[in-house]
């Protein structure tokens, strides 16, 4: 079964201590669970401000998964883990 | 139905006497209606109509494009085709600017937020010191 890649993107700031503790957690839980087809970025909205905007992005942190924006704040370990796979299972059901 | 004086209208709409006058000897307004004495006296509909003309005016049309698209709001069934396709040109350039200002409001509210949210730095003083500022004369 082909598992479609899940983007999840950190919008993050340079003085933003959340957004780092942000992208730790995702990179962490990635590792975690072992999804090899997940890829995500930290973006870092002053350096790329037209596409924060384009994603609706009001503060940091901010993470999208799948390009739908999921949470606006730093979430839980296990909201965010929730998220991710709250996701692939919409991916895997849209493949079978 | 509402009546009002010149001086109100004035105050109202932030309009000049004159400008009052003007638009009505042009033809942007209908001629005003008058008491015995000769004073005006503007009604409900001519208030509406001045906030259109001036809404417009902050868009950059011209006084004639507005005379064009007045025509258009008193009468949209009767329209002629000029007058349709203008008013239709008008509302494109419209959408693009309520675009671009939504996504100006977009950016100056990430930028907000940022600078609110931070006590260490600020990204509007980042941004600026990235492309520069403006340059003055």
């Amino acid at each position: 079964m082909n598992v479609k890649t899940v983007d999840i993107e950190v919008f993050s700031s340079s003085v933003c201590n959340r957004c780092q503790r942000a992208s730790l957690m995702v990179s962490a839980l990635l590792e975690e669970q072992a999804f090899d087809t997940i890829t995500w970025r930290e973006i870092n909205v002053v350096e790329e401000i037209d596409y924060a905007v384009a994603h609706a992005v009001l503060s940091t942190p901010t993470i999208v998964i799948g390009g739908t924006q999921r949470f606006t704040t730093l979430p839980s370990e296990q909201k965010l883990r929730d998220a991710i796979q709250d996701y692939m299972s919409h991916v895997r059901s849209g493949n079978e | 139905m509402n009546s009002y004086a010149i001086g109100e209208v004035s105050r109202l709409l932030t309009m000049s006497v004159d400008t009052l006058r003007y638009y009505e000897k042009i033809g942007l307004l209908p001629k005003v209606s008058r008491k015995e004495s000769g004073i005006r006296c503007y009604s409900d509909k001519d208030i509406s109509r001045l906030k259109f003309i001036k809404r417009a005016q902050k868009m950059n049309f011209t006084l004639a494009e507005i005379g064009d698209l007045l025509k258009m709001r008193e009468d949209p069934q009767n329209a002629r085709n000029e007058v349709r396709q203008l008013t239709l040109n008008k509302l494109k350039e419209v959408e693009v600017r309520v675009t671009e200002l939504d996504t100006l409001r977009g950016e100056l509210a990430l930028l907000v937020n940022l600078c609110t949210a931070n006590k260490e730095g600020c990204p509007i003083i980042e941004i600026i010191d990235k492309d520069g500022l403006p340059k003055t004369v």
